[in-house]
């Protein structure tokens, strides 16, 4: 257990007594502090891949108990600046790229709502375009341990420095519509690790479009969003070898599709598409969320992803049992290698490396988890859950050093403790 | 053994009595400032303005939303009465209005007379409040349990 962890369960626990009881705030006050957490231990099956929660995480789960899965801290500042003008700022120390819990700043923006019907905001946004996926760090917000991990995996972008504009309407006793757009570029935040050497790859700086369409009728709540991701940093040694080399090839075979392939391999090449419906109903002790989403790469070998869950939960008091199914498949698009894998021993590595990379951004896998939500506090949630994965072992995008004997089945065992003060 | 059963009753018998239906004590309503410009609400317009979908009152002041956090019956009731929830839903609910930066929740006041004082002193507020302890100095503007 790193330093960092340390310093962050001592932090956590000397907060939870102070805050934890139902404090009032002061609305007339123009400061408001307060803050979300998550403490968690998880466990997996298998010792042959690690689980990971989002891709930004170096290391995952293996067969002994890992904290650094799903805990994490949140402070956020609501600064009132009068009547139609306020700030939000929040920050959030979770395990992070580089084997710490450093809090980054996830936003940083300025609110103005000069009538009930719009809002805008800039700065740095929390970036909606799937249900949740601003709050995907809150965990008390949600049902289970953490967002259905097949349909959020491969959405890494979680923060946006830009802008964006609300439109709300009420179509309607009760139906209401409710139409944003976002633009700006992703925040610098998110960082991928690429190997153990520090190597991590730069997701901040794509050009990044979105638009959400929402109908809240009663307890029905339906869902529909686009958003387009343009990246535009180079990408580390190890990928852009990888082209390199393709592009060598090429001019030495005279192959231009090889070259094309090599254009593919790099994702300044590839505009990523998201799309994605929802929908959410919560009547009575019924809440039920299902959700589909694709994300379409270029036309390079870079799979296409199908990914969706659905989730049902039935309150009982202060227990909410549940289940979760969720998907994800890929679209494999062609990979053109030539005549590489005959040509020697330096082109077949080549070749190798090629399948190897484009492996990696394949995931082909269902999860079911049974779990239980207990609301034994006002502020405050545990909650359990197994989920068993079963999936394609060579298409590992989802999990973290694959190691030989890996079959594709998991099972993972969960406890957290949300809360919020 | 009879004598029993009829003690057992007085207190009800005692409250049809003062004209007081048992149901009726400390069922929530919603109250506002007489002079607010407001006269009733419908329960639309509560949820909007309770669940952070609205910021003003129809008559275009800026709300300011209170409730009764004590006892937290009064509290449970209003949100079962209002929106079929339980406040554990309630709660998670907030989290994800707060924490992705679109509204704030209801102020919480310890006391029925702490939201009086509140809605009494403000013509933008909006309480939610036994209502067995309103008195002159607000308006009634939706009375869920009836």
């Amino acid at each position: 257990m790193s330093f960092g962890m340390k310093a962050w369960i001592t932090l956590t626990a000397l907060m939870l007594p102070l805050t934890l009881p139902l404090t009032a705030q002061d609305a007339d006050c123009g400061l408001k502090v307060s803050g979300f957490g998550t403490l968690g231990l998880a466990l997996n099956s298998s010792d042959r891949a690690e689980y990971v929660r989002e891709p930004t995480q170096p290391r995952g789960v293996l067969r002994s108990l890992n904290p650094s899965l799903d805990s994490r801290l949140g402070l956020q500042v609501n600064l009132n600046l009068g009547g139609d003008l306020s700030f939000v700022g929040q920050t959030i120390s979770k395990y992070r790229f580089d084997h710490t819990f450093k809090p980054d700043i996830s936003w940083a923006f300025l609110s103005y709502k000069p009538t009930s019907s719009i809002q805008a905001r800039a700065g740095r946004l929390g970036f909606d375009v799937f249900q949740i996926a601003d709050t995907r760090n809150v965990g008390y917000s949600y049902l289970w341990v953490r967002p259905p991990v097949d349909f959020f995996g491969p959405l890494m972008l979680s923060s946006l420095d830009g802008g964006d504009l609300t439109w709300t309407t009420s179509l309607h006793a009760g139906l209401s519509l409710r139409l944003k757009v976002a633009a700006g570029r992703t925040a610098s935040i998110d960082k991928v690790p690429f190997d153990d050497k520090g190597n991590y790859v730069p997701l901040g700086g794509s050009k990044l479009f979105g638009a959400v369409a929402e109908l809240d009728w009663r307890s029905l709540n339906l869902r529909v969003s686009y958003a387009r991701a343009q990246p535009s940093e180079k990408f580390p040694a190890p990928i852009t070898d990888l082209q390199n080399g393709l592009n060598a090839f090429a001019l030495l075979l005279n192959d231009p599709r090889l070259a094309q392939q090599a254009k593919g391999v790099d994702f300044l090449e590839n505009c990523f598409r998201y799309l994605s419906a929802g929908v959410n109903w919560q009547e009575g002790p019924f809440r039920v969320e299902a959700v589909g989403a694709q994300v379409r790469t270029g036309d390079g070998p870079i799979p296409d992803l199908k990914s969706g869950y659905l989730s049902v939960g039935y309150r009982e008091g202060a227990f909410v049992p549940y289940f979760l199914a969720s998907r994800i498949v890929s679209d494999p698009h062609p990979l053109y290698l030539g005549a590489l894998p005959l040509l020697g021993p330096q082109a077949a590595a080549l070749a190798a490396g090629v399948s190897s990379f484009i492996q990696h951004q394949r995931a082909n896998q269902t999860t079911l988890a049974l779990g239980l939500r207990w609301d034994f506090h006002p502020r405050a949630a545990l909650k359990v859950q197994i989920d068993r994965i079963e999936g394609r072992p060579n298409d590992v995008m989802l999990w973290l050093n694959v190691r030989p004997g890996w079959e594709g089945k998991a099972t993972v065992g969960s406890v957290t403790l949300d809360f919020v003060f | 053994m009879r004598a029993l059963s009829l003690m057992r009753c007085a207190p009800l018998f005692l409250a049809v009595c003062l004209g007081l239906s048992p149901a009726r004590a400390g069922e929530p309503v919603v109250i506002v400032h007489p002079d607010s410009g407001v006269q009733s609400l419908t329960r639309d317009e509560v949820i909007n303005l309770f669940m952070g979908r609205q910021k003003r009152l129809p008559s275009g002041r800026v709300a300011a939303p209170v409730e009764q956090a004590e006892p937290p019956a009064t509290r449970a009731r209003f949100y079962q009465l209002l929106v079929g929830k339980d406040l554990p839903d309630i709660h998670a609910y907030w989290a994800r209005l707060l924490y992705s930066g679109q509204a704030q929740p209801p102020r919480q006041a310890a006391s029925a007379e702490e939201v009086l004082e509140l809605v009494a002193a403000n013509k933008g507020a909006i309480g939610v409040m036994d209502g067995a302890r309103v008195d002159r100095r607000v308006r009634v503007v939706l009375d869920l349990g009836k």
